[in-house]
């Protein structure tokens, strides 16, 4: 089985690169040597000690029902590629624990999810630390995630997302920037045609001073499907020198979809800088003029733009198998 | 190749802008059109080049027999026909490299592919010839670029697609005198049997570089005077008026309503 599911991951796994491929949650195959980093099956992740707050329903339900926990412990710098395979787990819970001053670019897959599945997914930025978590999910089933990341001083925190699931999702990102100095920046890619409502909610908690975080949501809607954003921005008393911006931007490919953006910002301090923004709409005809008038036929142009529309996603993607993986898979979901 | 224009009418929002405007070129010939502002000179290259904006409600444009009108911008392109936009759009997202080598792309048999070794090439050759920054083909469409940068990444453009009818609508807009020289002498550089140029300007200083063998003027929707590049040194000197008077045009002035804001009552002059 390990040979059969390998030779399926042969478009996004490299040998010299390295890599872990879980299965139903469990170390199927990996190629890191315990010394970077080390899995373990730890059924305590200590959140509570770093940051103490009400856990919501779906996080409730899935750690009732996780059968165990994963946690991944990085020590050293490294570049990490995690697969996630789901067969028939309907929980899955897996945390990452990123050590002080390292500098870790995370890949995380979602690949082949058939089975309806929730997923709790924690992550503690220790001291220092430079974090690239860069999420790709393309599920043909109904799936709901709860990311919940923790950055502690001075850590600094990259969040890319694509997803281009074909069934109801519901996706919250949690990141709380515990500590003085620390920063986050999310750019989500978000393809829907799923003919279904999902719904993505990136929210960003600033506790400490002179934190900074930036989000940009890109949407693209067609075959009558919904896109909810709701990003909630949250500084609290205490946090002077915080600098919160959201984005959200969105392209409409027929007339019965819809993108919905609501910002929500909870400003409990002065001296601080927030602002939000959205811009939703069909292409742009005079940008699809312009194309053509260099000869690209219409269809080709909408393409063009399309790729543009996300460009922000792909730079952030230095993995070049990833980057052809999504660039396939985005293309697929689109002609879909 | 030859491009004709007969009796061109057309509107934007219900508001005739080309009235009966006839035009021909041939490939091997440099154009200009110059006239006053709002007389229509863009709106001629925007129906040229086929922009959905505007609404051609009479008379036809011919490229060697195939009707133009019929065709969708993309094959207007294809055909030979260029524009260089007055403010062309910014694209982020898209680097000109990969955009002008998907328009080459464009124009090929299917099966054909661009030699990319032979496209880099030709690109650093036309940006070094346009004095451009070397890194141009790596950024994006437009994004970020000065006026100037923009025009030069529209002759860029021409160079690379090298179209046999190309209309520059006000290029110098925007380019300071050493730019236009650059401009007007890379433009000098592609006359050819198989090229024709339409240089749409307000002014001399773009055709000082420009050797240009005919000139149109254009006043209210018509070329009302087409003649050689004497018309150039005489429209600098003079402005317009003296062809409105020889050819007994009378100025349009579109009538305005005054508002007041704040007030209860408007009283219009009478």
């Amino acid at each position: 089985m390990i040979d059969k599911i390998y030779k399926k991951l042969a478009n996004l796994i490299d040998e010299d690169k390295k890599y872990i491929i879980f299965y139903d949650g469990k170390v199927l195959k990996t190629n890191t040597t315990g010394i970077d980093c080390k899995v373990s099956e730890d059924d305590y992740f200590p959140t509570d000690e770093v940051y103490t707050r009400e856990k919501n329903d779906l996080e409730k339900e899935i750690l009732d029902n996780k059968a165990f926990s994963t946690t991944i412990h990085i020590y050293n710098n490294i570049d990490l590629k995690l697969v996630h395979i789901n067969k028939d787990l309907k929980y899955l819970n897996y945390n990452i624990v990123v050590k002080d001053n390292t500098r870790v670019n995370i890949t995380n897959i979602y690949f082949d999810i058939k089975q309806p599945v929730k997923v709790l997914m924690e992550m503690i930025c220790e001291v220092n630390s430079k974090v690239h978590l860069n999420t790709f999910i393309n599920a043909s089933v109904e799936v709901d995630t709860i990311s919940n990341i923790y950055c502690l001083d001075y850590a600094t925190l990259y969040l890319t997302d694509m997803f281009l699931n074909q069934d109801k999702t519901k996706h919250i990102a949690n990141v709380f920037l515990v500590n003085n100095d620390t920063e986050s920046h999310m750019t989500n890619v978000i393809i829907n045609n799923s003919g279904h409502e999902q719904n993505y909610d990136y929210n960003i908690y600033h506790d400490a001073l002179n934190t900074k975080s930036s989000i940009h949501n890109f949407g693209i809607v067609q075959k009558e499907s919904i896109s909810v954003f709701d990003n909630k921005g949250i500084i609290k008393e205490g946090a002077k020198g915080s600098d919160l911006s959201q984005q959200t931007k969105g392209i409409i490919l027929d007339l019965y979809s819809t993108i919905i953006a609501n910002p929500i910002l909870e400003i409990d301090e002065n001296d601080v800088a927030a602002n939000h923004g959205a811009s939703i709409g069909a292409i742009d005809e005079k940008d699809l003029y312009y194309l053509m008038s260099r000869g690209l036929t219409r269809e080709h142009s909408e393409r063009l733009l399309i790729e543009a529309f996300i460009s922000p996603y792909f730079r952030y993607v230095d993995d070049v198998k990833l980057r052809n993986y999504a660039i396939r898979e985005v293309n697929k979901n689109l002609d879909n | 190749m030859e491009l004709i224009i007969k009796d061109l009418h057309a509107e934007v929002e219900d508001k005739k802008i080309l009235k009966g405007l006839n035009l021909h070129l041939k490939t091997g010939e440099l154009h200009a059109i110059m006239g006053p502002n709002a007389t229509g000179k863009s709106t001629l290259s925007a129906i040229i080049m086929g922009n959905p904006k505007y609404k051609v409600t009479q008379g036809s444009i011919m490229l060697d027999g195939e009707n133009v009108l019929e065709m969708t911008v993309d094959e207007r392109s294809r055909k030979g026909i260029f524009l260089a936009m007055q403010y062309p759009n910014e694209i982020a997202g898209i680097t000109n490299a990969d955009f002008i080598k998907s328009a080459m792309q464009a124009r090929l048999k299917e099966g054909e592919n661009i030699s990319l070794f032979k496209f880099v090439r030709e690109m650093d050759k036309a940006v070094k010839e346009l004095h451009m920054d070397p890194d141009m083909p790596h950024r994006y469409v437009n994004e970020g670029f000065s006026g100037g940068e923009r025009k030069r990444n529209e002759i860029l453009q021409m160079k690379m697609l090298k179209p046999h009818f190309a209309i520059l609508d006000e290029i110098d807009s925007g380019l300071d005198i050493d730019a236009l020289k650059i401009v007007g002498k890379n433009i000098n550089a592609m006359r050819g049997d198989e090229f024709s140029a339409l240089i749409i300007t307000h002014y001399q200083r773009l055709l000082d570089y420009i050797d240009v063998d005919f000139v149109h003027i254009m006043i209210d929707g018509q070329i009302v005077k087409s003649g050689g590049k004497e018309l150039i040194a005489k429209i600098d000197a003079e402005g317009y008026d003296w062809i409105r008077d020889e050819l007994g045009i009378e100025e349009e002035f579109e009538t305005s309503r005054r508002i007041a804001l704040g007030s209860c009552a408007v009283k219009d002059r009478k």
